[in-house]
């Protein structure tokens, strides 16, 4: 019972994108990783997500590596449509503004 | 939003200055004082971004007209080749490993997986991943979060490799993380070619 409390404790105060990896941190802690964990989560917070995903990954299930593997790539997946239609959007601005200043020249040179 | 920003501010800076140009050139042919007194403002504002990102337009508004015109095709070329492509070497290796997905998982759909060509796969994609993310991902790139997602990618397929030394796994289990992997090394791949 105190063990469960301990953990809970662990996970109420993962940082919030940490949050997913609370299963798997809790599999690492029952293989005695606690020290490790602390650290990782102490490097999180100044900054540095990799040794904490680094852990996460080490104590994955082969079903979690390929979920997780799956959610990177739905998330590039998003993030690039939301990239390249805001390029394209630039392209057309700029599109238009050249074509507009082209108009302007062309008025000034009474062409 | 702060990093695009900084990442693209000539382009920006044209696009204001381009706009500027163009609006002074309409009010020009329909000239009114409230217009000019509304320009003047702007050409102010306009003249301290520039001084900020030490262009100088005091040489009189031909020659910065002429200047931002210049910039405002600099920006369509810009826009034009915003590709964010990877090195050459890279690009390969990934294409290639984007095309062995494919006709693995073919087997895999065909009920003949290639266990051996799928850990072989695993290892492949791991050496690509780490390449990319240890120097051959474009400084440019427009968000920082792909370059932390590429990490992750990293650090799952070396955790794949290092799963598959210490267990058996099985066929169905390889075509579960072959599943997995095609699509998102296609989402990479399409990323680098600036494609959706």
């Amino acid at each position: 019972m105190a063990d469960t409390t301990k953990l809970q404790d662990l996970v109420g105060k993962l940082p919030t994108d940490l949050q997913p990896y609370a299963p798997v941190l809790i599999q690492a802690i029952a293989a005695g990783a606690q020290q490790e964990i602390q650290a990782a989560i102490n490097l999180y917070l100044k900054g540095d997500w990799k040794p904490a995903y680094e852990l996460a990954a080490k104590y994955m299930t082969w079903q979690q590596m390929c979920d997780e593997i799956k959610r990177i790539g739905a998330t590039i997946t998003a993030e690039n449509q939301a990239n390249a239609s805001f390029e394209a959007f630039k392209e057309s601005l700029a599109n238009a503004i050249v074509s507009t200043l082209f108009a302007l020249g062309l008025a000034a040179l009474g062409l | 939003m702060i990093q695009w920003i900084q990442a693209h501010y000539v382009e920006l800076l044209a696009i204001v200055g381009s706009l500027y140009v163009a609006a002074r050139g309409i009010v020009a042919l329909t000239p009114t004082p409230k217009d000019d007194k509304a320009l003047e403002g702007v050409a102010g504002w306009l003249k301290g971004v520039a001084k900020m990102f030490g262009l100088d337009l005091k040489q009189g508004i031909t020659k910065a007209i002429i200047l931002l015109m210049i910039f405002s095709f600099m920006a369509t070329l810009l826009t034009g080749c915003n590709g964010i492509s990877l090195n050459a070497a890279n690009q390969a290796k990934l294409d290639n490993a984007t095309i062995t997905a494919k006709l693995l998982m073919d087997k895999c759909t065909a009920g003949t997986p290639d266990a051996n060509g799928m850990k072989q796969f695993i290892r492949d994609a791991n050496d690509v991943l780490v390449a990319i993310d240890t120097g051959g991902w474009p400084a440019a790139w427009v968000s920082a979060k792909y370059k932390q997602q590429i990490g992750q990618l990293s650090i799952q397929a070396k955790s794949m490799v290092e799963y598959m030394k210490l267990h058996d796994v099985s066929p169905p289990e390889l075509c579960d993380a072959l599943n997995s992997w095609a699509p998102t090394l296609q989402a990479v791949d399409n990323a680098s070619r600036g494609k959706q």
